[in-house]
């Protein structure tokens, strides 16, 4: 907000101006009755009009300018805003973004941030003019009768406390129909889904009703809701014109009794303020009840800018040859929670191709997840040629280790911008060399626009094979000491993943290569298999050494391959 | 027809329009009462924005004489007597008007927004039953999820604009028109004049700014598909040292973003400031006006006073209209793609009685030819027969198209040419959820949705006692591990629950269908997601399924594949290969080169 603080000052003065320009035009009329009209002078009224242009023209201007001004301000603040939660996310580390899911951080990064630039527009503009307006008019009419003018002083505090009662009642109203907003879409969305389980069950009639009965609460909530938020108007205009008969009646009888000194063009201008006001204080109160909504979406993205950073480049910088070693690491997710890998120890020589095999959950990605860096192991060491990892800098480790991670990532832009995130001054040749390797270059050789063609979000025109052979190429045009392919090959079929799994052979002959699979078929021509289970490494060997002396690896073996062929 | 997505930036034509407006109508007719009744209260709310300015006029007039004469030292008369009576009456008058005005809403919103908007959900929530799998398929969920939730609302909020400005708004300035005109021509064709210009600017503004606002919300959805790809792609982007990368991505599509939001809110925020501008002109011109008028004692001041309260009234409406116009152009879209949505072509339900108990369980192919696009044959002439008790695998790599068959078996999908029979009768005549009552189906996406183990278990037969669904668990290995959840079968479940294990949720659903019983069986056997111990009993569980059924087991284990009595080998989409598995190895074809690739070391 700092750097804004000029501009608001300017702005808000700017609307203050503008306001109050608006506020004199009745009292230049009063002057219009009683020095022109009752005195019969033309040339006052004359007088009194060009004024009145003269500060229409300049309130229009100040309005425009703080228009303008605000508008930047708002724009730049939101802009700014947007980009701090984006920079902060990207420089988290895992932890950190773990604790909130996905869906969460993408909410608070776009809408949370439009909400909050919302409420800063529409405040800013009536948060100034309106209590400019409600001060103004009320030193005006202080001047011509203070009876008079304390009228408007009750009035107005009135109309405000009437706002924040309903605003009170509504905001419960609001929290419960957007909990079934999301239940209607939680229904709709598993409805959708399943919708094959559904119809061989003849169950639709059920979904509907199901779906039918949150809409029926949903749509209750926000009917009443609106009755509410809506009642507003009617209610607060009662209160004001109300005011302004009071005001009418006041000054006849202060009038009669010889107590008021207000002339006649005085009494028609204090009930011009009481309309002008009356405006005002409508359209701020919408204002004023998205202020709780505000504060919310505020402490969200506080939530987030508070989250502790990652230093990815503290620490020595170094070039590595690709010898890995885990001694003794012990990790849990969460401080106290069961051990997603325990006690591991193994080692990698440079070059070697090892294969890591075991079911869900029984820890291979978490070793991944050590080795570069997302997450710090609570016990042991991890060593790359036998340096503490501790002591390198988590950059320096990633940018020496390509890998293809389990979830597939493709950005939306071109081929040649997904495959050279890997090396990004990478030519055309290298490029097409990674799609070759990657089993890719038939299928991109037929596209029309070839290394132009334009992915979508997530890749979404590709198959799920053609996502994860891309995300291999990327990874293969990045030239590094260690490649890593986290479950990379599993929507190949065989014939593709054996012609891949040759071609990374001998292209990355010297290379440290460690695959992660379920697949005995995948793990099976490693130099070197590690099976996990349930957090801890069982042994280690070749195939038919493990298929010998393994009891967790012959039992996936046997389960993928159907026993009776042992 | 239109694509069913249209785009909120696609000019809609007149006659577009002019349709979904008559649509809009039609469906008004069930609650015509209730708008003929809002009509009613309209006019009692112009009837009173007509009378106030009136009285109030006059009541300045009582004033104002008054003081002229107390000041000019004339005989006076006693001012609270005579303006009390009006006072009263304006107070009713105020007090009427806000009553109704409350009603009026309270009608519309429990009424026209409960129509519009719940009425029409449900009716959405009615049509997705009767949808083809095909359309669901080919539409994104969130599509579907906006249609039903954001589009729906802004059609209700148009109707109440609509009704608005053409019930209230309209007659309104109509009305006052009139009534200054009655009060004082001269100064009522100086309003008449003066407004409508300032309407004319407000709604050029408001266009204006029209463009820079859709080219902010573009840029918002590009901010918005940054983000989100960034974060979904998290590790990655840290594995490749993308971070900066990535800011500056983000901080590109931030800066248009920005600039086109200055300028949209900055050309929009004019709209108000010049408004205010014209309604001063406006006032100074009555003020010029009605003062010389009065100077020359032709006009009384509270006549002057009347107009000015007129001509704030008289903006009013304008100003209303104009804001409903801006916005009529996003509202249509919203409405287009709702009734788009509800006209979408419905699946043909079938006739035709059929008895479970009755079925054998033979499902015959008969030239069968499909294709998702018309250009495209998927498959081309495909025969077989599967006998009562036989199982049927097909095999492929991934992608092939193995899932077709099952769309088609299910009838979800509806066959080009040929025939599917079933026990020798035709798919086409037979109902379709009577066809869809001789199967099972365990997938290998398990579905399971929110509510108890018991519920999940009993979806396809809700009248199953306890004792039944239980005795499917124990068949289907799950008993076991149901008892040690914190509830047992009456733990609520999900499909997100993270408390059950991807194979754990595999067993729920084969003990689904073990409990629901068809004769006819369609597997997805799990590959992935699943540890060593729950295949195995899996495995244990399916093979006891499969007993004495006609199964289409879509296969992945080799023993599955070798003991079927049919293979059909699927690759692009099309069946390369059918037979038993001695016949297709001795054809030495593609099932022979998958078979090698795959297995021939295990062998």
């Amino acid at each position: 907000m700092k750097p804004f603080r000029f501009q608001i000052l300017c702005s808000a003065i700017l609307m203050a101006v503008a306001s109050l320009g608006q506020l004199l035009l009745p009292a230049l009329m009063s002057r219009v009755v009683d020095d022109g009209i009752y005195q019969q002078d033309f040339s006052a009224i004359l007088r009194c009009c060009l004024l009145m242009l003269a500060i229409s023209l300049l309130s229009m201007g100040a309005s425009a300018a703080g228009g303008k001004l605000s508008s930047i301000t708002v724009s730049g603040f939101t802009a700014s805003l947007r980009s701090a939660i984006f920079r902060k996310v990207m420089g988290m580390g895992h932890p950190s973004f773990g604790t909130l899911d996905t869906g969460a951080l993408v909410t608070r990064s776009t809408q949370d941030v439009e909400t909050v630039s919302w409420a800063a527009s529409t405040l800013s503009s009536s948060i100034i003019s309106i209590p400019a307006m409600f001060l103004g008019g009320v030193i005006l009419s202080f001047q011509v009768d203070p009876a008079l003018a304390s009228v408007i002083l009750c009035a107005v505090p009135l109309v405000f406390v009437i706002v924040i009662l309903i605003g009170r009642k509504v905001f419960p109203l609001w929290e419960r129909s957007d909990a079934y907003i999301d239940r209607q879409n939680e229904l709709m969305r598993q409805r959708l889904r399943g919708i094959r389980v559904i119809r061989a069950f003849r169950r639709e009639p059920v979904e509907h009703e199901k779906i039918a009965d949150a809409t029926r609460i949903m749509a209750d909530n926000i009917i009443r809701s609106n009755v509410a938020m809506q009642s507003l108007n009617p209610i607060a205009s009662l209160f004001l014109n109300g005011a302004a008969l009071i005001i009418l009646y006041l000054s006849a009888v202060r009038m009669q009794s010889g107590v008021s000194a207000a002339t006649g063009g005085d009494v028609l201008a204090l009930v011009q303020y009481i309309t002008f006001i009356t405006t005002g204080v409508l359209t701020a109160s919408f204002a004023i009840v998205m202020i709780p909504h505000t504060i919310v979406a505020c402490r969200r993205i506080l939530q987030v800018l508070d989250l502790p950073d990652d230093h990815a480049e503290q620490g020595n910088q170094v070039t590595l040859r690709g010898e890995i070693a885990f001694r003794n690491v012990t990790f849990s997710f969460e401080e106290g929670s069961e051990p997603a890998v325990r006690d591991v120890s193994l080692e990698i020589r440079p070059g070697q191709r090892v294969a890591i095999i075991g079911s869900t959950g029984s820890g291979k990605s978490a070793l991944i997840h050590l080795l570069l860096g997302f997450q710090d192991a609570q016990q042991g060491q991890i060593l790359f040629d036998g340096r503490d990892s501790r002591t390198l800098a988590a950059s320096c480790i990633r940018r020496q280790i390509s890998c293809v991670l389990q979830k597939t990532a493709i950005y939306t832009g071109t081929i040649r911008e997904n495959v050279a995130m890997g090396k990004p001054n990478a030519t055309d040749e290298e490029i097409w060399r990674a799609l070759d390797i990657a089993q890719l270059l038939q299928f991109v050789e037929s596209l029309p626009d070839r290394l132009d063609h334009r992915l979508e979000l997530s890749g979404s025109n590709l198959s799920g094979g053609q996502r994860q052979r891309l995300a291999i190429a990327r990874a293969v045009i990045k030239d590094a000491p260690v490649y890593i392919f986290d479950d990379s090959f599993s929507a190949l079929d065989f014939l593709t993943e054996s012609r891949l799994r040759a071609r990374l052979r001998q292209e990355l002959g010297d290379r440290t290569q460690i695959v992660v699979t379920q697949r005995v078929t995948t793990a099976r021509s490693a130099d070197r298999i590690f099976v996990m289970e349930q957090g801890q490494l069982v042994d280690w060997g070749s195939h038919e050494e493990l298929l010998n002396r393994c009891q967790v690896y012959r039992e996936i073996y046997v389960s993928q391959t159907g026993g009776d062929h042992l | 027809m239109r694509p069913h997505n249209v785009h909120p930036e696609v000019k809609i034509t007149v006659r577009e329009s002019l349709s979904i407006f008559a649509k809009l109508f039609m469906e008004a007719r069930q609650i015509w009462k209730w708008m003929a009744l809002s009509c009613l209260l309209c006019l009692i709310i112009i009837t009173c924005a007509v009378i106030s300015p009136k009285l109030m006029g006059d009541v300045t007039n009582i004033i104002y004489d008054y003081w002229v004469a107390s000041t000019d030292g004339a005989e006076t008369f006693p001012l609270v007597p005579a303006i009390l009576p009006t006072l009263l009456f304006l107070l009713l008058s105020y007090a009427v008007s806000s009553v109704v005005r409350w009603l009026n809403m309270y009608l519309m919103n429990n009424v026209v927004s409960h129509h519009y908007t719940c009425a029409i959900r449900i009716r959405m929530s009615d049509k997705i039953r009767r949808l083809p799998v095909k359309f669901v398929d080919g539409t994104p969920v969130g599509q579907i999820l906006e249609n039903m939730t954001n589009d729906v609302s802004a059609m209700g909020n148009t109707i109440h604009q609509i009704l608005e400005i053409l019930l209230q708004g309209v007659l309104q300035l109509i009305f006052i028109a009139v009534a200054m005109l009655l009060e004082d021509w001269r100064l009522g064709l100086i309003v008449l004049a003066t407004t409508p210009l300032s309407f004319y600017l407000s709604v050029k503004v408001s266009g204006a700014s029209g463009k820079y606002h859709r080219a902010a919300l573009r840029e918002s959805a590009e901010i918005y598909s940054v983000v989100e790809e960034c974060y979904t792609n998290f590790a990655t982007t840290k594995a490749y040292n993308l971070e900066q990368a990535m800011q500056a991505k983000h901080a590109q599509a931030n800066e248009r973003q920005r600039s086109a939001q200055a300028k949209a809110t900055f050309v929009s925020g004019l709209v108000q400031p010049s408004v205010a501008l014209l309604n001063a002109l406006t006032y100074i011109i009555i003020n010029l006006v009605g003062g010389y008028l009065a100077v020359r004692g032709t006009l009384p001041v509270g006549v002057v006073v009347t107009t000015i309260l007129f001509a704030r009234q008289f903006s009013a409406p304008m100003e209303q209209i104009a804001n409903g116009l801006s916005q009529m152009q996003r509202v249509t879209a919203a409405a287009i793609r709702v009734f788009d949505f509800l006209e979408q072509p419905e699946e043909d339900p079938r006739q035709g009685e059929v008895d479970p108990q009755q079925t054998r369980g033979e499902v015959e192919f008969c030239h069968v030819a499909f294709s998702y696009q018309p250009d495209q044959p998927l498959i081309r002439d495909l025969s077989f027969i599967a006998r009562p008790g036989q199982t049927v695998a097909i095999v492929g790599p991934t992608g092939a198209g193995k899932t077709t068959i099952v769309n088609l078996l299910m009838g979800f999908y509806d066959i080009t040419a040929g025939d599917i029979r079933i026990d020798g009768r035709s798919q086409s005549r037979i109902g379709r959820d009577q066809a869809r009552e001789l199967f099972g189906m365990v997938l290998q996406d398990t579905w399971l949705f929110r509510g108890t183990v018991a519920e999940n278990i009993a979806y396809g037969r809700p009248d199953a006692t306890r004792e039944e669904i239980v005795r499917a668990c124990d068949d289907a290995y799950c008993d076991h591990f149901i008892r040690t959840l914190p509830q047992g079968y009456d733990t609520v479940i999900g499909d997100e629950t993270t408390t059950l294990s991807g194979g754990q949720k595999q067993l729920l659903t084969i003990a689904r269908a073990i409990l629901a019983d068809r004769r006819i069986l369609i597997l997805d056997e799990a590959t992935s997601n699943v540890d060593t111990r729950t295949e195995i009993l899996i495995q244990k569980a399916m093979d006891k399924l499969m007993q004495g059924r006609t199964c289409f087991v879509i296969a992945h284990r080799l023993s599955t594949i070798v003991n079927a009595d049919r293979i059909l080998v699927i690759r692009g989409g099309s069946i390369v290969e059918q037979g038993t598995h001695r016949q297709l190895l001795e054809q030495n074809g593609f099932y022979a080169q998958l078979y090698a690739s795959q297995y021939d070391r295990a062998v």
